[in-house]
């Protein structure tokens, strides 16, 4: 019973840490501003948990739960403070926004204008669908032994060890392990991966005492309806009303293979992905309305993600280009449009570049080569995978109608790019994302994973929310943030 | 009712263009799979020598296939690159092994997608020829990889020129039938999981993601030109619905999956506590191994090193799991030199490579011995640990 309660403080606090310090930042009640606080609060909260673990093992003190969740309840305690000197605890009611995709505006012939009981059914029902899906996750999460290939292999093996010997024991390579005369540290095949997501795992087994899977499991758990909440806040604040934005969250938190995920918890591809997503939702806002926490929440989170899965640091850097258009006044778009090209045929009849990095190791940037200290050495031969891929994300029960929804939001926004930078910037962090899955798969060895089925749809799920959250930004036209009436 | 009245009720409009739709789209389907169109169901699948997988004997690709000199007295086995194959649509299997005679009857093997290996309950006792495959109980579901059983001791070399898979014949209530027991069929969690969760399986004969596209398609299709040819504003909504609908019926049938695969969980792991839910698992064998391995090692945790003819495979990585926090490592098909005095060393079987002789209590192996000592025996494997000597 106390270790229960234990694991409801560990994973607690740092959440409701997460949630004040996010709330504080607004000094207005936003319509959307708690589902955004508690959704973004989860994952800010358990990284800065796991930060101060980490922070705790490098300082040399034993590996206790107790100290950093003490620290985040006293930063909870300021956050709160703040929040309430800023905005007080308004919350906005549900149904006060109108406007873009509400049923209202569907269409005026015929369609009759929706009673708000119609709605606010549609609402509760849409609810009552995504608590019982998260039921069945739950349940799964909970009853099922630790399942999944590489959280045997890797994720769950770190998390292990540190649990039951209470310590971060270092993982090395197999061969210095062979050489390590003291025994004392351990090895994996994949002892490079970054240690984040084995600490989220261990993180509410040191509150349990001992190392418990069903423990262990239980933020993956909590990951998805906190991306949901992020997501939806982010919705609202972009001007969707609840219904709209509740669409969306169902669209998100139904794909069947960000489910799997979560129910057969361990890996680290659904952390990236909700970090990864929530980043670019961030983004997106501070690039429509220039909100500076908007852009805080963004770096954050772009900052977590190599410390998630080693491809996180490519995918944080395909922010930048559109972060650049934004900081640029529209006049010199042709500038920079002309100044990438240039350096592109450049780098191409130069044959590329080849640099080191100190403490990383040897970038190779050619036409023929990729090379990438930590991520590995890629070749580019053209491989024609387009029927398993279009097989994987089209066909297939792994995302229902993501890909076709995609496809749309494409076409439709296409024409408007550059209306407005925050367009401009949405279509460059979808475009380089496609491109960059594009390059994976069709020029470099990874078309395996394509043709074998193994990690197409995992590096997919990377994107997925994003690439949802972008696709609301081309039907839903942005409007003001509304503050609440209240 | 007459069509004007229909379009000036635009809900009625678009209740009749998704009824037509769908009729359209049973029809579509209908008559690709009886025209032959390009399917699953009309291509046959073939392989080369050179495509298999040799297991227990050596062979040579030559422009004629794979030669095979001899074949030892416990056989060998052929397996298929692994390729999810709807078993239903699939009709006859047939062979060609030059060189392969009578007495050595052949037999079809097949690994299913839960991980278990069948058989054909008929040999076929020929060195070419054709076996049908429906009439085998056993063959349903999702194959993942085929393989050939060819019995042993034979001494003269067999060349295997090609191997095929052929699609049945199938009638068109036979389709159906096979159409719905792929939409209504639920698979449980596998290894795979984590990687597509594609449902019934992952090659469908009739994907519902198509199909809900298609119908969907035809359906807006014809709201739009009967809304267009009355002159009326086209306005998202109706596409919007449409379209959430699809979505919804697939979501539905995906939740009708995991309800499923949520009942088998609970049947299997509730109200156990964690040791009987380990037991439980799919791996219960083994961890009950290594529980019982685990007596045998110190408490504080000890170095240890997993030896296997399959170091990267499901059972070493278990056992190297459920040792935890035990120091050890799985990557090895022989005892490395740089164990020392103390370490502990586990052999799982089987492993030809590798033997204990008893009398020089050692481990030996081609280009290496190892001084041990055994400490526990059992089917899956032996716990030995290194002697000071």
């Amino acid at each position: 019973m106390m270790a229960g309660w234990q694991v409801a403080l560990a994973l607690g606090i740092p959440w409701l840490a997460g949630t004040l310090w996010v709330r504080a930042l607004w000094r207005k009640s936003l319509a959307g501003g708690w589902p955004l606080a508690w959704g973004y609060g989860y994952f800010l909260g358990l990284l800065a948990a796991i930060l101060l673990l980490r922070i705790q093992a490098m300082i040399g003190w034993p590996l206790d739960w107790a100290e950093p969740t003490l620290i985040l309840a006293f930063l909870g305690l300021v956050g709160g403070g703040l929040a309430w000197r800023r905005g007080g605890f308004t919350f906005h009611s549900l149904d006060k926004v109108r406007g873009g995709f509400t049923f209202h505006s569907l269409d005026k012939e015929g369609w009759r204008v929706a009673p708000g009981w119609f709605e606010r059914g549609l609402f509760i029902l849409l609810l009552i669908w995504l608590g019982w899906r998260l039921i069945l996750l739950a349940q799964e999460v909970w009853l099922r032994p630790l399942y999944p290939w590489d959280a045997w292999t890797t994720w769950g093996v770190r998390a292990r060890v540190w649990s039951e010997l209470r310590e971060l024991v270092p993982f090395v390579s197999p061969e210095q392990w062979l050489a390590d005369a003291s025994g004392s540290a351990y090895t994996l095949h994949a002892w490079q991966y970054p240690d984040a997501v084995s600490l989220l795992a261990l993180w509410p087994t040191l509150a349990f005492g001992g190392w418990n899977e069903s423990i262990a499991h239980l933020p993956w758990l909590g990951a998805a309806p906190a991306l949901g909440l992020g997501f939806y806040g982010q919705a609202r604040l972009w001007g969707a009303a609840p219904l709209t934005a509740l669409i969306f969250v169902w669209l998100l938190l139904s794909l069947p293979m960000l489910n799997t995920h979560v129910a057969l918890a361990g890996y680290a591809d659904l952390w990236l992905a909700a970090v990864f997503g929530l980043a670019v939702g961030a983004l997106l806002q501070w690039a429509r309305t220039g909100d500076r926490w908007q852009g805080v929440l963004a770096l954050l989170l772009a900052l977590a993600c190599p410390w998630l899965k080693r491809e996180g640091l490519i995918w944080a850097l395909l922010l930048i280009p559109a972060a650049t258009v934004v900081w640029t006044p529209r006049r010199y778009w042709p500038w920079l449009g002309g100044g990438v090209l240039l350096t592109l045929i450049l780098w191409w009849v130069s044959g590329g570049i080849v640099f080191t990095v100190a403490g990383w190791g040897e970038v190779w940037l050619t036409p023929e080569v990729m090379q990438l200290p930590g991520l590995g050495r890629f070749e580019w031969h053209y491989h024609a995978v387009g029927e398993p891929v279009a097989r994987n994300l089209l066909i297939l029960g792994n995302w229902h109608l993501l890909g076709y929804l995609l496809l749309i939001a494409l076409l439709w926004g296409l024409p408007k790019i550059f209306a407005e930078p925050w367009r401009l910037a949405g279509m460059l962090v979808t475009g380089s994302g496609l491109f960059m899955l594009f390059a994976l798969f069709f020029l470099t060895d990874a078309y395996l994973w394509a043709v074998q089925y193994t990690s197409i749809n995992r590096v997919f799920l990377h994107f997925a929310p994003a690439l949802l959250f972008w696709a609301l930004t081309v039907f839903q036209e942005g409007q003001k943030p509304v503050v609440s009436s209240t | 009712m007459k069509l004007a009245q229909i379009e000036r009720l635009p809900w009625l409009l678009w209740l009749t263009t998704l009824a037509l739709g769908a009729a359209l789209t049973v029809l579509a389907v209908l008559l690709y799979y009886r025209m032959g169109g390009q399917s699953e169901a009309n291509i046959p699948l073939r392989w080369t020598g050179a495509d298999v997988q040799l297991i227990g004997g050596q062979g040579t690709v030559t422009p004629a296939g794979l030669e095979i000199s001899s074949i030892g007295s416990q056989g060998l086995v052929l397996w298929m690159p692994s390729r999810r194959i709807n078993a239903g649509v699939y009709g006859a299997f047939a062979w060609n092994l030059v060189g392969l005679d009578s007495r050595h009857p052949l037999r079809l093997i097949w690994r299913t997608v839960e991980g278990q290996v069948r058989q054909a309950t008929q040999a076929m006792a020929a060195s070419a020829g054709q076996m049908p495959l429906r009439t085998e109980p056993e063959w349903q579901g999702t194959v993942l990889t085929m393989g050939l059983f060819i019995p042993g001791p034979y001494p003269a070399p067999i060349t295997v020129s090609g191997l095929e898979l052929r699609p049945a014949r199938l009638t068109a209530g036979e389709w159906w039938n096979r159409l719905w027991e792929e939409w209504t069929t639920r698979e449980d969690w596998s290894q795979g999981s984590i990687n597509f969760a594609a449902g019934a399986t992952s090659r469908p004969l009739g994907s519902l993601t198509l199909l809900i596209v298609i119908w969907l398609s035809l359906s807006a299709g014809l709201y739009a030109i009967s809304r267009l040819s009355a002159v009326r504003p086209l306005t998202p909504g109706p596409f919007l619905v449409l379209f959430l609908l699809g979505w919804l019926l697939l979501d539905m049938r995906w939740q009708w999956e995991l309800v499923g695969r949520t009942e088998r969980t609970v049947a299997r792991f509730a109200d156990k506590d964690e040791t009987e839910r380990r037991l439980a698992d799919l791996d219960g064998d083994i961890y009950q191994f290594s529980r019982d391995i685990r007596q045998r090692l110190p408490e504080s945790p000890a170095r240890l090193f997993i030896i296997s003819n399959d170091p990267t495979g499901f059972q070493a990585g278990r056992v190297r799991y459920h040792l935890l926090p035990h120091n050890g490592y799985m990557g090895f098909t022989q005892p490395p030199d740089a164990t020392r005095a103390g370490d502990y060393v586990l052999l799982m079987a089987p492993l030809p490579g590798v033997r204990y002789d008893r009398q020089k209590q050692a481990l030996e192996w081609r280009d290496g011995r190892l001084p041990v000592e055994e400490r526990y025996a059992a089917a899956l494997g032996t716990l030995f640990q290194v002697r000071g000597d």
